[in-house]
């Protein structure tokens, strides 16, 4: 049937005010939730990114060191029965221990070739972990152990902390007046490690930079070389035992850890910790824009609702007339479905248009702020809002079906 | 045929009059003209909204096309009034901001065109209200308005045609003229047709006349 003289006949009762406030209630509140899924989508992919775990769950643990061990009276170390303690924790889901090497070293750069007069020459410690506790595992973190007609060992990449680099560039290079160095720059720098006592024994090996880590403040090289040059250089025969651990907790779980480790007297980097909680914390704020987005959907939604009752029954002489007149409910709820349906895509389209220009500029802030980003809508972000609009549509069907239906039915007044 | 037997409306339960249509076996064939003459207040409005489904307060059967309206479901009676019957009801029921030939083609537009346009406008010549079609029924008088009500009636498909008391507002000769028309169009359309009126017409012919 036609609908013009319909419009004509039902529209004409409601003033579209309160039409237009669910709507743009509606579209509001879809539009909260799809930004906090997506945004939630946004920042896990950042805060679990290998190299970017600002929010990383790894902690690097150390016991206190008190005036005993300055006195060489106390020790740092941790015993088996320590570690195989913390790694039964609930909270705790793996731990892994540090080893570091038993020789003096010397790690040498000579810069001719850059065209940098002055090269320098430092003592440097180096440490190695499981690679499972790594934030960042670039392809060249490997070592090949060297067979025994090798002549020179093969070269050993090393991860650097990146705040060695940043105070290098903003504290000691200014002070200098030596140039500044890029990431990419210093990874091209040909280092030369001086391992052992040259008096006794000693291995020269070439070594270069294979990239920086957040997550673990140490001189890093892959283990079997560690384990290869403490075999080659050490004096003492048995393997040390670790001062340093690094912890995966569960995730979400940082503050019992913290309690447990203040309880033992561990200590750890509260930098890190406060990163966990960070990440928690923004957990909770995107989730309580989530709840936000509900509620208003929530009340726009009754608004829509009370706005259909309040309209269907102020129709209720035209309605009932074209009942009447032949009409089904069937054809009356599809006119008003048909009506709602346009209204629902409308709210689609704009909430998703509001969406993808609020990821765009949250997209390209990131991007500037040197993180990875997701930046594309996530497939999840789309099923959220399909299951809203679905489910808004079901209330208000439901609503327009019930309402004409009761019209429809024949009156028995008691 | 529609079938009525042993109704009661339920609020004329305590009053009913002795000799009512009401709690008799009452048969309208398809084809026969039926006029009900009643005083206020005895049901003639009831019967047309016991029979257009409208109201479901009563006791006793109703029949239509041999099956039991208790058992209708409401597509069932909506398909009833799309094709089974057409009505005129007493307060009219036309919408005041459409006009007159709106209203008449609404009713048109909900089931199957069977009016056309020149029709419509040959039948509202023969009832001396062709002038008023493009006007809102709003501004229209009370008789006028009755009018439009039954040229609406006609423009749709109907086996039965029911008016609740459709000539109240009009003199006799516009009476006559719509007597005429409707006659005229339900043997055509070998249709039945149930009238209600507080008095007899003096121009008026029915098959049946039941009197209360």
């Amino acid at each position: 049937m036609k609908n013009a003289p319909l419009q004509k006949l039902l529209l004409r009762t409601q003033k579209p005010s309160q039409l237009l406030a669910a709507t743009f209630g509606a579209m509001l509140g879809l539009s909260l939730i799809l930004i906090a899924v997506q945004m939630y989508f946004n920042f896990r992919n950042i805060l679990n990114a290998p190299d970017q775990g600002i929010g990383s769950q790894y902690l690097v643990v150390n016991k206190e060191i008190s005036v005993l061990n300055s006195l060489n009276l106390g020790n740092s170390n941790f015993e088996t029965a320590e570690i195989q303690e913390l790694s039964k924790l609930p909270f705790v889901s793996a731990v892994g221990a540090f080893e570091s090497n038993q020789y003096p070293a010397k790690a040498s750069l000579n810069l001719a070739q850059f065209g940098v007069n002055n090269g320098f020459v430092t003592d440097i410690f180096m440490e190695s972990v499981e690679s499972q506790f790594l934030d960042l595992k670039p392809s060249q973190f490997q070592w090949t152990i060297p067979t025994s007609n090798q002549t020179s060992l093969p070269e050993v990449p090393i991860i650097l902390p990146t705040d060695f680099i940043n105070l290098y560039n903003f504290n000691y290079a200014p002070s200098r007046g030596l140039p500044q160095i890029s990431k990419d720059v210093i990874k091209l720098a040909p280092f030369q490690l001086l391992l052992g006592d040259p008096l006794k024994k000693s291995m020269l090996v070439n070594a270069r930079i294979a990239g920086f880590s957040n997550r673990i403040g140490s001189v890093l090289v892959p283990i079997n070389f560690l384990r290869y040059s403490n075999q080659q250089l050490s004096q003492n025969n048995s393997p040390a035992k670790p001062n340093k651990l690094i912890i995966a907790a569960q995730p979400n779980k940082l503050p019992e850890l913290q309690n447990y480790l203040d309880e033992m007297g561990y200590e750890t980097n509260q930098e890190l910790m406060r990163n966990g909680k960070f990440q928690t914390l923004l957990n909770v704020i995107l989730g309580s824009v989530a709840a936000l987005g509900l509620i208003v959907i929530f009340v726009a939604v009754s608004s829509f609702v009370l706005y259909l009752q309040l309209s269907i029954t102020q129709s209720k002489y035209e309605l009932e007339t074209l009942l009447r007149l032949g009409l089904s409910h069937h054809q009356l709820t599809r006119w008003y479905v048909q009506g709602i349906a346009l209204i629902l895509l409308g709210i689609s389209l704009l909430s998703s248009a509001i969406l993808y220009t609020t990821n765009h500029y949250v997209y390209k802030h990131l991007i500037r702020l040197d993180f990875q980003p997701e930046k594309h809508i996530h497939t999840q972000v789309i099923y959220a809002g399909t299951a809203l609009i679905l489910a808004v549509f079901l209330v208000q069907y439901k609503t327009i079906k019930n309402q004409i239906f009761q019209l429809s039915l024949p009156s028995k007044p008691k | 045929m529609i079938t009525c037997s042993f109704v009661i409306p339920t609020p004329l339960q305590e009053i009913l009059p002795p000799e009512a249509i009401w709690n008799h076996d009452i048969k309208f064939v398809t084809g026969q003209t039926y006029q009900i003459i009643a005083p206020s207040g005895r049901g003639k409005s009831t019967l047309i909204g016991l029979l257009a489904g409208l109201r479901g307060d009563y006791s006793g059967q109703i029949h239509i096309n041999n099956r039991n309206t208790q058992q209708f479901t409401t597509q069932d009676w909506a398909n009833w009034r799309a094709t089974g019957a057409s009505f005129v009801f007493q307060d009219l029921r036309l919408f005041p901001n459409l006009t007159a030939l709106q209203n008449i083609q609404l009713a048109q537009n909900i089931s199957q065109p069977i009016a056309t346009i020149n029709a419509i406008e040959q039948w509202a010549n023969q009832l001396q209200i062709k002038h008023k079609l493009m006007q809102p029924c709003g501004e229209l008088s009370f008789g006028q308005q009755q009018r439009i009500a039954i040229l609406r009636a006609l423009a749709k498909p109907f086996q039965w045609l029911m008016l609740d008391e459709p000539f109240s507002h009009l003199d006799p000769n516009n009476t006559q003229l719509a007597w005429q028309l409707i006659l005229e169009i339900a043997q055509q359309r070998k249709a039945g047709v149930i009238i209600t009126s507080l008095n007899p017409y003096a121009n008026i012919l029915c098959d049946h006349t039941l009197s209360v």
